[in-house]
């Protein structure tokens, strides 16, 4: 099967508007690796996909700039970013069509992650199996690493008496998605503390939907480590000091909390790597909680985690390490 | 403690009781900056695909970037 690129080149798929990209592609065209973005936001306007039967599987995919790939054979690896759904082909306005545009669209999207012959970052359907929070402090806690005391739960019985037995508080947080629409608003839900009184005005509610609560956690900081390849970049975040950011700091302009690279405790560093080793995956975010007492505790995993905001902060090399990973995966 | 009660009539499930509102930042068509086809790259502001809710932004064909397929907020 021939190649399309003399060098074997990175797809990168994601959407027009990701600096994540924008950063590694000019690093990567520089060297000389040859790169092909798939920005799947306007896909209908700008890319051509040919998906041929027999053997060999090979999708060709151009764009309307002249640029060509052939997946997977002419690639080094993937690069799966934040790849989003398609806006609907020009001139296509029924929401039943677009609906069917998207499904269509999605399933042939599905189809390239079952390819294992090329090296993906990450392959969408792993990052998806390890996304799972529940599990993921199973294995978090199976390696070392202290948890907070969690349950789920649509019994509002059982959520009482979870919070009686957390004398320090309890948390709340999404499982899945932290947006959604109510009344066609876009609201965000955060991880937020519980005070008691709220907890009984709300407690009904639990019953509406299985409702992810923790014990909380005595901060002194956050950590967010990031595992590119062998690389490991531990990003201090000191929350604590900045009004609204306490319990998650995502609620505030987070690229104007303070940010510091500093080095990660060894046995921690070792878990977090055995951590994505045991996953499969070469690359993840994990956040962690510093408590007052120096001890490490391990809240989540993003296997598919934004970063670059953490090399705009503090000036860490992630852009390049990232770009290392996918030169030579 | 005041409770903030949501205002919505909607019964909501405990986590989104107190779920706030995006700012969401609307810009026009260029305003950002423009997609560079020869270098592949944005160029103009840097922008994440969602840096926060206090700086949330739509693209720039005016669709948000609320999407299943993507983690929409930054961190995730």
């Amino acid at each position: 099967m021939p190649a399309t690129n003399a060098r074997p080149a990175v797809l990168m798929i994601s959407t027009k508007l990701d600096p994540h990209v924008d950063a590694v592609l000019a690093i990567l065209e520089q060297r000389g690796v040859p790169c092909f973005r798939l920005n799947t936001d306007h896909f209908h306007e700008e890319y051509r996909v040919t998906m041929s039967d027999g053997i060999e599987g090979a999708i060709r995919i151009s764009d309307i700039w002249g640029r060509n790939c052939l997946f997977p054979h002419g690639l080094r690896s993937v690069w799966m970013r934040k790849p989003e759904p398609s806006l609907p082909p020009p001139g296509i306005e029924d929401e039943g069509v677009i609906g069917y545009i998207k499904d269509e669209m999605r399933e042939f999207m599905g189809f390239l992650p079952m390819d294992g012959r090329v090296p993906w970052i990450n392959n969408p359907d792993e990052n998806r199996r390890h996304q799972r929070k529940f599990p993921q402090l199973r294995l978090a806690q199976s390696l070392g690493l202290r948890v907070p005391r969690s349950i789920i739960t649509n019994d509002p019985e059982e959520a009482e008496a979870f919070f009686a037995g957390c004398p320090h508080g309890v948390i709340c947080k999404p499982m899945l998605m932290g947006s959604h629409y109510i009344e066609g608003a876009h609201h965000v839900a955060y991880t937020r503390r519980v005070a008691p009184d709220e907890f009984a005005s709300l407690k009904a509610s639990i019953a509406l939907c299985p409702t992810y609560l923790q014990e909380a956690i005595e901060k002194d900081h956050e950590l967010r480590v990031t595992i590119i390849g062998d690389r490991l970049f531990n990003c201090r975040i000191d929350s604590q000091g900045v009004e609204g950011a306490e319990q998650d700091w995502r609620a505030v302009d987070t690229i104007k909390l303070p940010h510091r690279i500093e080095p990660l405790e060894p046995k921690v560093d070792a878990a977090l790597r055995a951590y994505l080793g045991h996953c499969g995956l070469r690359f993840g975010a994990f956040d962690l909680i510093v408590t007052p007492e120096g001890e490490h505790v391990f809240l989540e995993l993003n296997p598919n985690g934004q970063w670059y905001w953490v090399e705009l902060a503090t000036k860490a090399p992630m852009a390049e390490a990232m770009a290392d990973l996918l030169e030579a995966p | 403690m005041q409770i903030q009660a949501h205002p919505t009539k909607t019964p909501l499930p405990f986590v989104l009781a107190n779920s706030k509102p995006y700012a969401l930042e609307q810009y026009e068509d260029g305003e950002l900056g423009y997609y560079d086809s020869e270098t592949q790259t944005w160029r103009g502001t840097v922008l994440f695909h969602k840096s926060s809710t206090s700086r949330n932004v739509s693209s720039t064909s005016g669709r948000t970037s609320d999407s299943d397929l993507a983690s929409d907020v930054l961190g995730n």
